[in-house]
């Protein structure tokens, strides 16, 4: 009798039968795995004033289109309620509830939308929680620095207290029965450049909820909102850009349903007399918040991290840790001195990389 | 060929057959810009972004301190305190999957493959 290896042929012919049985179920699992694999769809758009990404992951191509576009629908509704830019006379004018409250200054109150009138009520409530560190009635002084169209400049001292004068979150009158709003006195106006795009956000994760979304990543400018964990079933990770260089990544943040949105002197600004002149404005004082490089707020939310990101921005690194944990948010801070603070509750979740701590600048 | 032969040919293919579903199976996403992964120690110390510009990084390797240079869409060691500077003389890297390793300090520098970055996003 012919054997290999001391086994009897029937042995042998048996042992090769199992194992072609073996492979084969294991290929039939793996292409069941492979066919299980989520479907990736991702879409960009141009929205206030950034690129607008968002990622989606599911079963059906064709239904995940279909969320992303009806997400994007919300978040266009929301920025066009909310642009002030648009010049008087145009249709985007006409649509923005926004620049209708700010024609009506010191005229009479305005009906809005509910979305609109939901923003104020929080930006309400972010103002009187802050201290007043931030305010959305700051328009006419971020008209008067030119931040985001016109040729920015730094304006003469004396512009800026008239401009101040007519910053007052006491004089914007909120009428909830109504659904009105209404700026008290002429030439006060509305920016909602730190409210709307994380409402908007928040909106768009609201429209991929109702279309079936269970995992999604929006990309606004930067301000990022997680729903669910990755693709791969892992936490989202998130890196947070170094405000010192371009491309370096100071540390990484491992996130799940949550958002994560920085305010940094690096986004817009410009140089002027030696000075870097940027556009998170201290509505208290009327020029450049100093004191934090960078505020990154993870909340729930995309709402109310937008909110904060700016407001702990300004409040500076001391009271905005201090502010952040009163409100049950984690904050992680560059100081305008390069050190790296943060809340000790997002300790498990923010990876410090080494890049951070060892710099080595040469331009 | 000999039964053990097919045998073997069998367990080979099946072992490469599984392998493809497991690769296509651990597939992620990426922002698009190739970066570079820096491990010291087995730890994930750094993520640089390869850009144009000329910019210098420091870290601390086991021996003493290291400089990798990044420049031109290339990254390199410039400088190292270990005795044989391997990692210094093998020059520039900037295709997805190429690296340099310092091995007595420990540090792995890797090229992350396209489409593979080592993030979701960027908060700034």
């Amino acid at each position: 009798m012919p054997t290999v290896r001391g086994l009897p042929v029937g042995m042998k012919n048996r042992a090769i039968v199992w194992l072609l049985l073996a492979g084969f179920l294991a290929a039939v699992f793996g292409l069941f795995l492979y066919l299980r694999r989520p479907v990736e769809y991702r879409s960009e758009q141009f929205l206030m004033d950034t690129f607008v990404s968002i990622r989606v992951y599911g079963r059906d191509r064709e239904k995940l289109r279909e969320a992303v576009t009806a997400a994007f629908t919300e978040m266009r509704r929301i920025a066009e309620l909310s642009n002030r830019f648009p010049p008087t006379g145009t249709a985007e004018h006409r649509t923005s509830d926004v620049c209708r409250i700010n024609d009506m200054a010191g005229v009479g109150a305005v009906r809005v939308d509910q979305d609109v009138f939901s923003m104020l009520e929080s930006a309400r409530a972010f103002h009187d929680l802050t201290g007043g560190a931030f305010d959305v009635t700051v328009g006419p002084v971020m008209d008067l620095w030119g931040f985001g169209g016109k040729k920015p400049h730094v304006p003469k001292a004396g512009n800026i207290q008239d401009a101040l004068a007519l910053v007052d979150n006491a004089r914007l009158i909120l009428d909830r029965k109504e659904r009105t709003a209404f700026l008290e006195k002429a030439g006060m106006s509305l920016d909602l450049g730190a409210v709307a795009k994380g409402y908007a956000t928040e909106r768009a994760v609201l429209a991929l909820k109702r279309s079936g979304v269970e995992k999604a990543l929006i990309d606004a400018g930067g301000n990022i909102r997680v729903l669910g964990k990755s693709a791969g079933n892992n936490p989202w990770r998130i890196g947070i850009k170094n405000p010192s260089r371009e491309g370096d990544i100071l540390a990484v943040l491992s996130l799940e349903d949550s958002a994560a949105v920085t305010s940094g002197d690096y986004y817009r600004y410009f140089e002027s007399g030696g000075i870097r002149w940027h556009h998170i404005i201290d509505p208290r004082t009327g020029y450049p918040a100093r004191g934090s490089r960078s505020v990154t707020v993870v909340a729930k939310d995309a709402g109310p991290a937008d909110v904060l990101s700016t407001a702990l921005f300004v409040l500076g690194p001391e009271k905005a840790l201090e502010t952040g944990k009163k409100l049950g948010v984690e904050v992680i801070i560059v100081t305008a001195d390069g050190r790296l603070l943060y809340t000790l509750g997002i300790r498990n979740r923010l990876e410090v990389l080494d890049s951070a701590r060892h710099r080595h600048d040469q331009g | 060929m000999t039964r053990a032969d097919r045998y073997l040919i069998a367990g080979v293919l099946c072992a490469a057959l599984l392998a493809a579903v497991l690769i296509v199976f651990r597939w992620q996403t990426g922002s698009g810009r190739t970066c570079a992964v820096i491990k010291i120690q087995g730890e994930l110390a750094g993520i640089i972004e390869l850009s144009d510009k000329r910019k210098t990084y420091e870290f601390r390797g086991k021996t003493g301190p290291v400089i990798l240079e990044v420049a031109g869409k290339r990254i390199r060691m410039v400088e190292a305190t270990c005795p044989d500077r391997i990692c210094v003389m093998h020059g520039w890297i900037e295709r997805a999957g190429e690296s340099i390793v310092c091995v007595p300090n420990e540090i792995s520098i890797s090229i992350t493959a396209n489409g593979s970055a080592p993030l979701d996003a960027v908060t700034r």
